[in-house]
C-alpha cells in the first residue's frame, strides 16, 4: 500500500501502465550517470539506449491484450495508444543508429545526447498515452525541452545554435497557446478529461459552447505548430536545416508523429462525433494550404536537409487530411502513414547522416545537392537506398508511401471529402518533381563537386539505412503487418 | 470580481503577450512576453477554477508556473550561448537563415 | 473594498505587461513584468488561490525574473539595439492586436456565464492541493521532476566551457 491509498482510499497505482514511461527515464537518468565516467565509449551510451527502448517496447506491447485506464485517464492502454507510442520508440530507435556513427564525426555533441533523446521519446510516450489534456500538454513539454536543447548542441556552429533559438521561441509561444485553449476546454467542461469534453459538448450551450470552440482552436494553433502545418511552417526548414541531421530526423518523426497522435485523439476521443463542424472545416483548409505551400517551397531547395523539411511540411498537409475524415479509417491511415514517414524520412536523413560532416570553418557540409551529384558513381548502394526513399516520399509503388497515400485518400473518398483527396493526389504528382530531381542529381550527372566521404565507415553506420529499407519495403509489400493490428478498436 | 472581467484582462494580457511574441526582436524580450502569455493563460485558469468550484484549474496553474520556469531555464542558457558566439541576442540578426 | 483593489490590480497588471514588452531598456522590463506579476498574484488571493498567489510571488516573481535579470546584467543587454519600426508598422500592429483582442475577448466573454458554484471547505488551501498533486495529480508532478531535471540539465549542456 503506497502512502497515497492510506490519505484517500483511492485505487492502488497501476504499475504497469507506467512501465514503458519507466524503462525509459531511468534508462536516461543511468546513462546520465554513465556520462560522468569521462572512459566510456560513446557507442556504448547508444547500445544502451537501444536496449532501453526494446525494453520499453516489450512493456508498452505487454498492455495489447488488457486495454483499460488508469490514473483517471492519465494514462491510458489501448491500442491506439500503444500503437503511437511504437511509432514514437521506433523513431528514436533510428534516430540513434543514425548517431552511433555520426556522433564519432560531430566530436562536440556530449554523451548525455542519448539522455536527452530518451527522456524526450518518454515525453512522447505520455503524451499519445494520455487521455487527459494535462498528460498531453506535460508530454508535449517533456518531448520539447530536451529538443530545444538537443538542436543547439554543436555550439561552435551558429546555425546550430539559431535553430535551437529560434525551435525554442516558437516552441514556447505555442505552449502558450496550448496552454490557454486548455484553461478554455476546463472552462467549459468543468475537467481537464478527453471523456468529460465528449459529455460536456452534449449538453453545453451559450457560453460554455463558445468556450469550447474557442479552446478547441487555441488547441488546434498549439498543435499545428508542433506539426509543422501552415501558416505556423515558418520555422521548420530553418530548425531542419541548422540542427544536427540526427536531430532533425528525430524532430521531423518523433515529434510528428507524437503531435499527430495526440492530435488524433483529441479530435476523435475529446470531440468524437460531436466535432465542431467550424473547425473541421478550417482543419480541411489547413491542410490544403499546408500541401500545397510545403510542395510548392519546396520545388526550389538546393539543399537537402532544407528539400525534406518542405517535403515533411507537405506530409504534414496530407496527412491532416486523414484527421479530417473523423472516421476509424481515417485514424488508421494516419497511424499507417506516420510508420511509413519515420521509416522513410528517418532513411533519407541517415543517407545525409553518412555524407555530411564538418567542413572547414565548422560549417556543415556535404548536404547540399551540389554535393550529391554523382554520388550514384562513387556509392552506388548509398545513391540507390536515397533513390528508394525519395520514391517512397513521393508515392511510388511499391514503397510503403505509396501504400499509405492509398490508404489514406481512400479514407477520405470513404468519408466523403472527394475534393480533399483529389487535392491531395494533385499534391502527391506535384511532389514528385522535387523528389526526381533528388534522384536525377544522384543518378545522372558526374561528379565534379568534393562530396565528402566519410572516413571509415563501419557496417554499424550503415544499420539505420538498412533497416529503412526493409520497412519501407516491407510496409508497401506487405502493409498487412501494420494492418491487421488495428482490425480491433483503436481507442 | 466576476468571471468575465477576469476573462477580460486575462484575453488582453494574452493580446500583449502575442503582440509581444511577434513584434519585438530581443530574444529576452520576447520570452517575456512567452510569460506574459502563460500567466494570461494562468489567470483564465484560476478564474475558472474558483467559478467552477473545482480545484483541477488551480493544479494546472501550478503545472505551467513549473514549465515556464524550466523553459526560462533552457531558454537563458540558449541566449547566454549564443551571446557568447555572437555577442549579440537579437533575433534580426538571426538572419543568416530567414526568420 | 474588493471591487476597488481588484481595478487597481488590474490596472497595473496591464501596465505592467504594456510596459513590459514595449520598454526599450530591457532590465526596466523585467521590473515592469515583476509588477505583472505580483498584480496577478493578488487576483488568485481574490480568486481564492492563497497558495498559487504565493508560489506566484516566490516562485515567478521572485525566482525566475531573478534568472531574468541576471542573464540580462550578466550579458549587459540593457540597450540591445533594436530596429526602429516605422510610424505604418505601430499603426498597422495595433489595429492587428486590437482585432484579435476583441475575437478573443467576444468569444470568451460573448454570451451570459454559468451561476460560479458554491466553493467547497477548505478550496485552495495548501492542504488541498497537496492531497491532488500526490493522489490525482501524481503522475504529472512526477513528470515535472524530470522536466525540471531535464531542463537543468540541458542548461548546463548549453552553456558549459570546453567540449565532451
Amino acid at each position: 500500500m503506497s502512502p497515497a491509498n492510506v490519505w484517500t482510499g483511492s485505487p492502488p497505482i497501476d504499475w504497469a501502465a507506467l512501465f514503458p514511461t519507466m524503462v525509459l527515464v531511468v534508462g536516461a537518468l543511468a546513462l546520465l550517470l554513465a556520462s560522468t565516467l569521462r572512459r566510456l565509449p560513446m557507442r556504448l551510451h547508444g547500445v544502451a539506449a537501444l536496449a532501453f527502448l526494446v525494453l520499453a517496447v516489450v512493456a508498452s506491447a505487454a498492455g495489447w491484450s488488457h486495454p483499460r485506464s488508469a490514473f483517471d485517464g492519465l494514462v491510458v492502454v489501448d491500442h491506439f495508444g500503444i500503437l503511437a507510442s511504437a511509432a514514437a520508440y521506433l523513431a528514436c530507435a533510428l534516430t540513434v543508429l543514425m548517431s552511433l556513427d555520426y556522433l564519432d564525426r560531430e566530436p562536440e555533441i556530449p554523451p548525455e545526447y542519448y539522455s536527452l533523446l530518451l527522456i524526450s521519446t518518454a515525453g512522447m510516450g505520455l503524451m499519445v498515452t494520455s487521455n487527459s489534456l494535462v498528460g498531453i500538454f506535460l508530454g508535449l513539454e517533456l518531448l520539447s525541452i530536451p529538443l530545444y536543447v538537443m538542436a543547439g548542441l554543436v555550439r561552435s556552429r551558429e546555425r546550430s545554435l539559431e535553430a535551437s533559438m529560434k525551435y525554442f521561441l516558437l516552441g514556447a509561444f505555442s505552449t502558450g497557446f496550448l496552454v490557454y485553449g486548455i484553461a478554455f476546454l476546463y472552462g467549459g467542461s468543468g475537467s481537464f478529461s478527453l471523456e468529460q469534453l465528449v459529455l460536456a459538448l452534449d449538453r453545453a450551450d451559450g457560453q460554455q459552447a463558445r468556450w469550447l470552440l474557442l479552446g478547441l482552436g487555441l488547441v488546434l494553433v498549439g498543435l499545428a505548430f508542433k506539426v509543422g502545418a501552415a501558416p505556423f511552417h515558418c520555422w521548420v526548414p530553418d530548425v531542419y536545416e541548422g540542427s544536427p541531421v540526427t536531430v532533425a530526423s528525430f524532430m521531423a518523426t518523433g515529434t510528428k508523429a507524437a503531435a499527430f497522435a495526440a492530435l488524433l485523439r483529441v479530435m476523435f476521443h475529446g470531440f468524437g462525433a460531436n466535432a465542431l463542424a467550424e473547425w473541421r472545416e478550417a482543419l480541411g483548409v489547413l491542410a490544403v494550404l499546408t500541401m500545397v505551400l510545403g510542395n510548392f517551397l519546396a520545388l526550389g531547395q538546393s539543399n537537402l536537409k532544407r528539400l525534406i523539411a518542405y517535403s515533411s511540411i507537405a506530409h504534414a498537409g496530407y496527412l491532416l487530411i486523414g484527421v479530417v475524415t473523423f472516421s476509424t479509417a481515417g485514424a488508421e491511415s494516419v497511424l499507417f502513414y506516420l510508420f511509413s514517414y519515420i521509416f522513410m524520412t528517418a532513411g533519407a536523413f541517415s543517407v545525409v547522416a553518412l555524407i555530411a560532416g564538418t567542413g572547414e570553418g565548422g560549417e556543415e557540409v556535404g548536404a547540399r545537392l551540389s554535393d550529391l551529384a554523382g554520388l550514384g558513381r562513387r556509392r552506388p548502394l548509398l545513391a540507390a537506398a536515397l533513390c528508394l526513399f525519395m520514391l517512397s516520399l513521393a508515392g511510388i509503388p511499391p514503397t510503403g508511401g505509396f501504400v499509405a497515400k492509398f490508404y489514406l485518400f481512400r479514407s477520405a473518398v470513404e468519408a466523403d471529402l472527394m475534393g480533399l483527396a483529389v487535392i491531395g493526389l494533385l499534391n502527391s504528382v506535384l511532389g514528385a518533381f522535387y523528389y526526381m530531381k533528388v534522384v536525377v542529381t544522384v543518378t545522372m550527372r558526374d561528379s565534379e563537386g568534393t562530396t565528402p566521404v566519410p572516413a571509415a565507415s563501419p557496417t554499424l553506420a550503415y544499420a539505420c539505412v538498412v533497416f529503412s529499407i526493409v520497412g519501407t519495403l516491407i510496409l508497401g509489400l506487405y502493409p498487412r503487418v501494420l494492418t491487421r493490428l488495428s482490425t480491433q478498436p483503436l481507442f | 470580481m466576476s468571471l468575465v472581467w477576469m476573462l477580460t484582462l486575462s484575453t488582453a494580457l494574452f493580446t500583449v503577450g502575442v503582440l509581444g511574441v511577434l513584434l519585438r526582436r530581443n530574444a529576452i524580450v520576447i520570452l517575456m512576453a512567452v510569460e506574459i502569455m502563460l500567466n494570461a493563460a494562468n489567470l483564465a485558469l484560476i478564474a475558472f477554477s474558483r467559478h467552477l468550484g473545482s480545484a483541477d484549474g488551480q493544479i494546472l496553474a501550478f503545472f505551467v508556473m513549473t514549465v515556464a520556469a524550466a523553459e526560462a531555464a533552457v531558454g537563458l542558457a540558449i541566449v547566454l550561448a549564443i551571446f557568447r558566439l555572437r555577442k549579440s541576442v537579437n533575433v534580426d540578426s538571426l538572419n543568416r537563415m530567414k526568420w | 473594498m474588493e471591487t476597488l483593489v481588484g481595478i487597481v490590480a488590474a490596472a497595473t497588471a496591464l501596465i505592467g505587461a504594456i510596459a513590459a514588452v514595449t520598454h526599450r531598456n530591457a532590465v526596466v522590463g523585467v521590473l515592469f513584468l515583476v509588477l505583472n506579476l505580483v498584480s496577478l498574484a493578488v487576483f488568485y488571493v481574490l480568486l481564492s488561490a492563497p497558495f498559487i498567489a504565493a508560489l506566484q510571488v516566490i516562485l515567478y516573481a521572485g525566482a525566475i525574473m531573478v534568472l531574468f535579470l541576471f542573464i540580462i546584467m550578466l550579458l549587459d543587454l540593457r540597450r540591445e539595439e533594436e530596429r526602429e519600426s516605422g510610424l505604418l508598422q505601430k499603426v498597422l500592429s495595433v489595429i492587428g492586436g486590437g482585432v484579435f483582442f476583441l475575437l478573443l475577448w467576444g468569444a470568451a466573454t460573448g454570451g451570459a456565464a454559468p451561476a460560479a458554484a458554491e466553493l467547497p471547505e477548505h478550496f485552495g488551501s495548501v492542504e488541498s492541493i497537496a492531497v491532488a498533486l500526490f493522489t490525482t495529480y501524481l503522475i504529472p508532478f512526477e513528470t515535472i521532476s524530470v522536466l525540471l531535471l531535464v531542463a537543468m540539465v540541458g542548461a548546463v549542456l548549453l552553456t558549459r566551457k570546453g567540449g565532451r
